[in-house]
């Protein structure tokens, strides 16, 4: 084996397996909003509450997938088709069925970047904060990365005012400033630009980029094709909770439009 | 679960537990007092009522009142504070990777603190006045350690339900206000009738009480030792319950949030 082949190889390491995963979400979950709710359809039909197979809501159905080292996957569909979720089962937020293995690789994943913890608190103990739950393998370097972080975001003096006196485009930058921080070995970013004023907003993409580069591999849900384009190697596009297309951005970006416009929420109560 | 993961779940509990007492007490002590004066006045008031009104004859009844109403009062707060913790922390938990747990473990030793400085101030200055020895002192711990584990597993159960049905908070408070007179807090477990007794039997905040009124007012070891086991039996299945419950209702947890 010549060490193009050796190269080529290694780059394609495997960081993340998916095999028939499955996620469903129970609809009798929905219908007893209130303790009032249940005990009266309980007395009204107590066998019936009891035992009746409730509607079951599949949203991801039997998917299968492999993300390799250098892999920078941007997922489209539109919206319900289960991309959200996608992403919550493989960050570890939801409990999928089927079996995802990581090979003990750290998953980073970020779903909203205008979020503090305490909102009492200013936005620099804030950010403190948010490093202990994003970054707990590197507590040895918290001080040196908040540090980074505050004068990256250039929030300066309102990072020491309490963070729900920050407006959206304030709290977006303090936020993206400390998700791009470090690179993960699998980073998931769902729709994470949004937020952040123009000037910034040039400015993170290019640490975002930086950061992407520096990654093992990148999930990555937009609805902007142009970011798409941009960023990504390789397109999953979902439909009613399965990958039907795993391919170029291009022809992924050109099936998303054609089937796009014609598609709705889908309707998957069994 | 590994070592290293239950580090991290430490390290992120307290960063989080600090967050809350510093946004809680930030630039105020009044807040700080009122959570040790608060327990101070409801003991004076009912010390007052019971004992001096209702002459409830009982030997040194401040002790075996305290003994009973500061555990009572942590329960009850606890409960009633973290009940909403996962329901107000929505978008939180589905935007970084915290689990529902460290926020709520974050809640309890927040109030754990409070009362645990309560005790400190009322009960151990009696304690050296009624030259109590030092072993009951000691075991101190382990009574405290049941009651956080308890109420840790209660405020989960709570906090879970919490999110599926919204009347939850009113009827459990009222749960909660009525369970104050039908478990043996400022009334002794002799005085009940034999044929109610078991009102008491499934009171599982009574269990948990138990241990700190046997060490402080009893004084008797082999009660307390009893006490413990019963309690150390009750957090088992308190914490086989919540991990089911949890387990069970995970992903209709997220999508309801």
């Amino acid at each position: 084996m010549n060490s193009t082949q050796d190269s080529k190889k290694s780059n394609q390491k495997l960081i993340l397996r998916g095999r028939n995963v499955n996620f469903v979400f129970f609809a009798k979950t929905y219908k007893f909003v209130t303790v009032r709710d249940m005990i009266a359809e309980l007395a009204r039909d107590p066998m019936g509450t009891l035992l009746n197979e409730s509607d079951r809501v599949h949203i991801l159905n039997d998917l299968n997938f492999e993300i390799n080292n250098g892999d920078r996957i941007g997922i489209l569909g539109v919206n319900g088709a289960g991309k959200t979720t996608l992403c919550r089962c493989l960050a570890g937020l939801y409990k999928s069925r089927g079996t995802i293995e990581t090979f003990g690789h750290k998953i980073r994943a970020v779903f909203d970047t205008s979020m503090g913890i305490q909102p009492e608190l200013t936005g620099r103990e804030n950010a403190n904060l948010l490093l202990k739950f994003m970054y707990p393998e590197f507590y040895s370097e918290h001080a040196n990365m908040l540090q980074e972080i505050c004068d990256f975001s250039e929030l300066k003096e309102f990072l020491d005012i309490p963070f729900k006196d920050y407006s959206n485009g304030m709290q977006a930058r303090l936020c993206l400033s400390l998700i791009s921080s470090k690179p993960a070995d699998l980073l998931i970013l769902d729709e994470v630009f949004d937020g952040a004023d123009q000037f910034f907003r040039k400015k993170i993409s290019i640490r975002v980029q930086d950061l992407i580069k520096h990654s093992g591999a990148v999930l990555f849900v937009s609805h902007s094709v142009d970011q798409i384009l941009q960023i990504c190697n390789r397109v999953w596009y979902l439909k009613d909770g399965q990958i039907i297309f795993d391919g170029p951005p291009e022809k992924g970006i050109q099936l998303y439009h054609e089937l796009g416009q014609h598609q709705g929420l889908g309707h998957r109560f069994e | 679960m590994t070592l290293e993961e239950l580090k991290i779940y430490w390290l992120q509990t307290e960063g989080l537990t600090l967050a809350n007492l510093k946004s809680r007490y930030r630039g105020t002590w009044t807040g700080f007092i009122w959570t040790i004066l608060n327990p101070l006045i409801m003991f004076g008031a009912q010390s007052f009522a019971f004992n001096y009104i209702l002459k409830i004859q009982i030997h040194n009844y401040s002790l075996f009142l305290l003994s009973g109403l500061l555990p009572w009062l942590f329960l009850n707060q606890t409960i009633e504070m973290g009940m909403g913790t996962l329901q107000a922390s929505g978008r939180l938990l589905k935007s970084f990777p915290i689990h529902p747990f460290v926020l709520i473990c974050a809640v309890v030793i927040e109030n754990f603190f409070n009362f645990f400085v309560a005790f400190v101030v009322t009960i151990l200055p009696s304690m050296f006045l009624l030259e109590i020895p030092i072993l009951y002192i000691l075991l101190a711990p382990l009574a405290f350690f049941s009651l956080f584990i308890g109420t840790i597993t209660l405020t989960s159960l709570a906090a879970i339900a919490n999110v599926f049905y919204r009347d939850l908070r009113f009827i459990l408070r009222f749960i909660l206000s009525i369970s104050f007179f039908f478990t043996p807090i400022f009334y002794d477990i002799s005085i009940v009738p034999v044929k109610l007794k078991w009102i008491v039997s499934f009171n599982v905040f009574y269990y948990m009480i138990v241990p700190f009124r046997q060490l402080l007012h009893e004084q008797n070891l082999w009660s307390f030792a009893t006490a413990i086991v019963e309690v150390f039996f009750i957090d088992i299945g308190l914490i086989g319950l919540t991990f089911y419950y949890w387990k069970r209702k995970r992903n209709e947890l997220y999508s309801r949030l």
